[in-house]
């Protein structure tokens, strides 16, 4: 399973390397990791493929919400899963994110157990 | 001829016919007050007439109050005619002395505080006629010194009688001070006398027995009787009641040869008072009644209460009810109605003590101009023009006086909103953060929780490569959580830093210059700036662009300060470049991309924080306006219109400059220029 992470935070990369070092060893996952909506964007378009992305919401230039309305409108066959990942988890936020075809919701901090138990049942 | 050569005998005998040369101790016999009383009025010259109402005035002093009264008013009306300012001040004293005995304390208070204020003041030292009246030395500032000091003795005599005694030693005290520059053995015992009934017993004994021995050789008696007085209460306090006797007698003896109704009334009262001790109920009466008959005659309703209830108890002791009952009653009716004055009375002193305060403040106020506006017109023309000028601005700085006070009434309230404005506008500026360091914060937290539980989890890893004796993997799980904890550590500081400058920004500015390193600082509140409003407009984007001079050294300002200058600049940025998003003017508008870059260059001496946006930039009919206070474009409500102004002024608090270059349409960039 190729998961995209998008978020402007650099030590997401060695952070979910870390968290998912067995998962990654055993090939389990596989981990690709964008460090801006319009770096998403040009992976995307590169005929990459992933199944799921995780996208922060808050990052300078595009944000979380643009990147989901973009690839909710893009790719429609199949549409990867766009999981949302944010330090806002208001009410609005939410809303927005669902209302754009977000087909989940996680606030910061990650809790990564949940992550995990989110990847085996849905995915 | 001869008539006339009589009668300035008898006013003004020259000094080695009067006992002594100062009246204010001295005591008018009866046969001089009644040539005096005949002639008065046909006196040829005021002065003469003003010396002999006050003669007049201390005949009746210690006897018949409303007399001594409506002299030394008579005496006033002529000092005030003849512009003679210490005579005036005495007049005003010795009224206020007569006005206290009446019980007409309030009035008593202003007319003191009038003498006062017209013997306080050296340029009244010429004004005076026949200064040795008033003092053994014979130089004009001694005498006004006198007065004064005699002034104040009387205030602290009324404190007394109010039962201020804080207030009435310190006006003894001030008397004593100003009895000793001028070596006044009289000015000295009286004021020893006074504080004397606030000392311990044995020292009020050794003050007043000084204050005796100074009138005994003095030949200023006028006073002795009340001394005796003093010292007898102070020995029936020791329980020594023959010596208190021995001194009430004495008192009684030399008052009645003085006519000092005043305190012979004080003597019987202490003779009476110490029979009814001993139980002698018969020669308690006898004093009583003769008290009695003495403030029947001065008409001081004090004393009169006073003998009132001595009458009733001596009866009551005698066991002769009715003549007590009626004692009792005539006193309970003069209580009653002397109670309703005092209450009146005091309230009325308490209103206009308050307000001689402040008086006196003012009165300080505008002297201490007066005086500084006259120093520096000296330098300026001859003395005559000096005294037109100065006479002038006396007007004019009581007129300006009046409306400084109002300014800086104005400008004190100005002050207190504008801090409020102040505390408001970092508050709203607090609340578009708050949004942002909460983002700011869970991101570092993320980190740190997540690193620290893997750490936890390779631990146990590393145990289990441990025991099976797998170093290699071990040593690459050693390093991975080396690794991990440096994290952990890098972002614990990150969100203690974040918390920090929050707690910074919220707090009031410390005003301490410290180095600091601008990059940061811009960089720290262009992410604060940019998260706080992503926060509160989830369609608000922008292009953040930077550019930092790294030759910057660190420069010494005031980090809060200048933090709020560039959060504000680049908040208004932001809101420029959405502005023009949200309303595109112009066409070619389609490719808008909204951009705020923030450069920092040293130029020289001088450091330049440039914060740049790509909006609609600012009207020209408004350019001149934004740095004022209270200007703003936003819908009321929306902003203080003190962004700014503060921020200009916290730019040229710190010798600064903060320019702005503004094009319509095309944007605009402000510069804070900060010396290096």
């Amino acid at each position: 399973m190729k998961i995209l992470v998008v978020d402007d935070e650099k030590d997401m990369q060695m952070l979910f390397e870390q968290r998912f070092r067995k998962e990654i060893r055993e090939k389990l996952v596989e981990f690709v990791f964008a460090f801006s909506g319009e770096e998403a964007i040009t992976y995307l378009n590169g005929n990459h493929q992933a199944v799921l992305i995780l996208s922060d919401i808050n990052m300078p230039g595009m944000s979380g919400l643009e990147l989901l309305e973009q690839i909710k409108k893009k790719y429609k066959t199949p549409p990867p899963i766009v999981m949302m990942v944010t330090a806002y988890g208001d009410k609005e936020n939410y809303d927005t994110a669902m209302r754009l075809g977000a087909d989940d919701f996680l606030t910061k901090p990650v809790d990564f157990s949940l992550l995990k138990e989110k990847l085996k049942i849905g995915f | 001829m001869k008539r006339r050569l009589l009668l300035l005998f008898l006013i003004l005998p020259p000094s080695f016919l009067l006992a002594q040369r100062d009246p204010t101790w001295g005591y008018v016999s009866r046969k001089r007050a009644d040539s005096l009383r005949a002639i008065v009025e046909k006196l040829p010259n005021d002065t003469l007439k003003m010396s002999a109402y006050r003669s007049l005035g201390f005949y009746y002093q210690e006897s018949k109050f409303d007399s001594s009264l409506y002299f030394h008013e008579k005496q006033l009306e002529l000092a005030k005619k003849l512009n003679i300012k210490l005579w005036q001040s005495d007049a005003h004293a010795q009224i206020g002395q007569n006005l206290y005995y009446v019980g007409d304390v309030t009035r008593s208070y202003e007319s003191l505080q009038e003498a006062i204020r017209l013997a306080e003041d050296e340029k009244n030292e010429s004004s005076n006629w026949h200064v040795w009246i008033f003092s053994n030395a014979e130089t004009l500032h001694d005498s006004r010194i006198a007065i004064l000091a005699m002034n104040y003795i009387m205030l602290g005599n009324l404190y007394n009688i109010l039962g201020e005694s804080g207030k009435a030693t310190s006006m003894s005290e001030v008397a004593l001070k100003l009895g000793t520059t001028i070596h006044s053995a009289k000015i000295i015992s009286l004021a020893l006398t006074n504080m004397s009934q606030f000392f311990s017993p044995d020292s009020a004994l050794v003050a007043l027995r000084k204050s005796l021995e100074v009138a005994n050789s003095g030949g200023y008696r006028r006073f002795m009787g009340g001394i005796l007085t003093n010292m007898g209460t102070i020995y029936y306090a020791n329980g020594n009641i023959d010596s208190a006797k021995h001194c009430a007698y004495q008192a009684v003896r030399v008052t009645q040869s003085q006519n000092n109704l005043l305190e012979l009334i004080y003597a019987y009262d202490l003779l009476s008072f110490l029979y009814a001790i001993e139980n002698k109920m018969d020669s308690s009466l006898h004093y009583a009644s003769k008290e009695l008959e003495t403030a029947q005659h001065s008409g001081s309703s004090g004393d009169l209460l006073s003998a009132y209830g001595k009458m009733s108890h001596a009866y009551k002791s005698k066991n002769r009810l009715d003549s007590a009952f009626k004692y009792e009653q005539l006193s309970n009716f003069l209580n009653d109605s002397l109670k309703n004055y005092r209450i009146r009375k005091m309230s009325e002193y308490q209103s206009i003590a308050f307000n001689e305060q402040l008086r006196l403040k003012d009165l300080e106020k505008e002297r201490k101009d007066f005086e500084n506006k006259i120093r520096t017109n000296t330098l300026l023309g001859s003395l005559f023009t000096l005294f037109v000028i100065a006479g002038l601005l006396y007007r004019s700085s009581r007129q300006k006086q009046k409306a400084k006070q109002k300014i800086e009434q104005s400008y004190d309230q100005l002050k207190s909103t504008q801090a409020q404005l102040i505390q408001s506008e970092k508050m709203a500026s607090l609340g578009e953060l708050t949004a942002g360091i909460a983002h700011e914060i869970q991101n570092p937290l993320n980190f740190v929780n997540n690193f620290s539980e893997v750490n936890s989890e390779l631990i146990d890893e590393l145990k289990q490569e441990i025991d099976k004796g797998n170093l290699e993997d071990a040593k690459k799980l050693a390093g991975s959580i080396d690794e991990n904890e440096q994290k952990i550590v890098f972002h614990g500081k990150r969100a203690d830093a974040i918390v920090k400058s929050m707690l910074q920004h919220s707090r009031s500015s410390s005003g301490v210059k410290e180095p600091t390193d601008i990059n940061a600082l811009a960089d720290e509140y262009l992410r604060l700036a940019y998260h706080g409003l992503r926060a509160k407009d989830k369609s608000f984007n922008a292009t953040m662009k930077t550019d930092f001079d790294q030759s910057i050294l660190k420069i010494n300002v005031v980090p809060q300060d200048i933090g709020r200058v560039i959060l504000n600049l680049i908040t208004n940025a932001f809101h420029a470049v959405t502005e023009r998003r949200s309303v595109p003017k112009i066409s070619t508008d389609n490719n808008y991309e909204p951009t705020v870059t923030v450069n920092t260059k040293k130029s020289g001496t001088k450091i330049e924080i440039m914060v740049k946006d790509n909006g609609n930039g600012i009207p020209q009919k408004v350019l001149d306006k934004i740095f004022q206070p209270f200007f703003t474009t936003k819908p009321s409500g929306q902003g203080t219109g003190l962004g700014l102004s503060l921020s200009y002024d916290i730019v040229k608090a710190h010798g600064g400059e903060l320019k702005v270059k503004t094009k319509e349409g095309e944007g605009s960039e402000f510069i804070i220029v900060l010396p290096a």
